[in-house]
């Protein structure tokens, strides 16, 4: 499977705290049948994750070495979780953030609660200067409740991620219904596990509710996704 | 959020019907005003949604296929939309221009339809007040030397004074309304504000008409020379 969402780099944002949390998350990564993690911590100004590509880089340096130092298998790639806003493509621009490991694929989040930043507008934003974007999580906001909206998103050229936990229900009955319905429509691309030191990933269990309702191809399309190395 | 398209007809599917309703337009605008050519044109309308956009885009795209050099500005500073038209990243524009005192030169897209694009860049603080500054009216007046025509975008008319700001320095204004959309009352009650601003009414638009249903109505309809000092 790739991971293409976690926050397992230490000490950078709400999630490990550690290396060695890090690295028994990776562990845990593994024994779920991950074999390619993103590395993707928060550039969200509002809540003070505003460590740039560079200082990440260095960390993620020290984090690949103890992977093989421990001979752990998984292949890291090191990308941002962005949380979208005016500055987002001056950000990328100008290194502070990044896409997912070498690709065009831009990972942006937008506001848990209400709609402040314009997703359409983000996405043709991105679109325009060659990147993907692939949307974080939109089954966790509030105010997309419907499938048109994934439609256009998805015409405008993004793509979408949803987490493992919604598929879990972790999130209630009503958004696991929900998320079934768009994968049933075709209409998400990847599984993720958003993995945070207290958010164990349950991919695993995710990639088997998918296997049971769809099947096993559909599985292998939404958490073993390659297209994301595009 | 707001998931919207926009068609340029006259690029994309040229030899439609609808394309040559804007080629019309052109051509009325220009056969309405010989003795003093329009360069400067604004579009606007009374609520959103109603096809201003949509107008201007297709309008700019007849004068690039005419060879003309064209420009098209977005002055809906609220909620511009040239980019999406377009897809371009509004990164840059009368952002930059306004606040960063930059060469608006620089600031211009070159599409590759052949129609120049000044976008509105980052989200301005009091609209109103930026786009009744000397600035913004000598920009104008800059891009009228440099330029055959130049078409502005604006806000509807009921929803903001920007529409009647800009209408000032402008040559004319053409009024889009949508075929079974646009409610009568607010037709009205936008001509009338504009009207009473002063604006040179040189037209307006019905857009939305389903050409392959309308029986004879071509697509959209045009009529010339409103008169617009009628209240006078």
């Amino acid at each position: 499977m790739i991971d293409i969402h976690t926050h397992i780099l230490p000490c950078i944002d709400d999630g490990s705290p550690d290396i060695e949390t890090s690295i028994e998350l990776i562990k845990t990564e593994i024994e779920q049948g991950v074999t390619d993690i993103f590395v993707t911590p928060h550039y969200y100004h509002l809540r003070g994750f505003i460590s740039p590509v560079e200082e990440n880089k260095k960390l993620f340096r020290t984090l690949k070495e103890e992977v093989k130092k421990q001979g752990l298998e998984v292949n890291l790639y090191l990308g941002t979780e962005i949380y979208y806003n005016r500055k987002t493509l001056r950000n990328l621009k100008n290194n502070i953030v990044k896409p997912l490991g070498n690709s065009k694929h831009v990972l942006i989040e937008f506001s848990l609660s209400k709609e402040i930043e314009d997703i359409p507008e983000a996405i043709n934003n991105l679109t325009a200067k060659g990147y993907v974007p692939v949307i974080a999580h939109p089954e966790r906001y509030p105010y997309i409740k419907k499938i048109e909206p994934y439609v256009y998103m998805k015409k405008m050229g993004a793509k979408i991620q949803i987490n493992a936990s919604a598929l879990l229900g972790k999130y209630g009955g009503k958004i696991k219904k929900f998320v079934l319905k768009l994968i049933e429509k075709n209409l998400v691309d990847f599984v993720a596990s958003d993995m945070h030191n207290f958010r164990m990933d349950g991919l695993k269990d995710a990639y088997c509710v998918v296997e049971k309702v769809f099947s096993k191809e559909k599985a292998e399309q939404l958490f073993n996704n390659r297209t994301i190395f595009n | 959020m707001e998931f919207f398209e926009y068609r340029n007809v006259v690029i994309e599917d040229p030899n439609s019907p609808e394309s040559e309703a804007y080629r019309k337009l052109e051509l009325n605008i220009r056969m309405s005003n010989v003795d003093k050519p329009i360069r400067v044109i604004q579009c606007t309308s009374a609520t959103p949604q109603d096809g201003k956009t949509t107008t201007a885009i297709n309008l700019a795209a007849v004068y690039a296929e005419k060879g003309k050099k064209v420009i098209i500005v977005d002055f809906d500073l609220r909620r511009p939309k040239i980019q999406r038209a377009f897809h371009k990243s509004n990164d840059v524009g009368l952002y930059d221009f306004v606040v960063d005192d930059k060469d608006y030169h620089d600031l211009i897209l070159h599409d590759q339809s052949g129609i120049d694009i000044l976008l509105s860049g980052h989200r301005l603080s009091y609209p109103h007040i930026v786009l009744q500054s000397k600035k913004i009216q000598d920009m104008i007046n800059e891009l009228r030397k440099e330029y055959d025509f130049v078409v502005v975008d604006t806000p509807p008319v009921l929803s903001v004074t920007d529409a009647l700001i800009i209408s000032k320095i402008v040559d004319g204004v053409i009024y889009v309304a949508a075929y079974n959309q646009t409610k009568k009352d607010n037709a009205k009650a936008g001509l009338d504000q504009l009207t009473e601003n002063g604006a040179n009414i040189i037209g307006a638009v019905l857009a939305n008409i389903d050409v392959r249903k309308s029986h004879g109505v071509y697509g959209y309809y045009y009529y010339s020379n409103y008169p617009s000092k009628e209240k006078d």
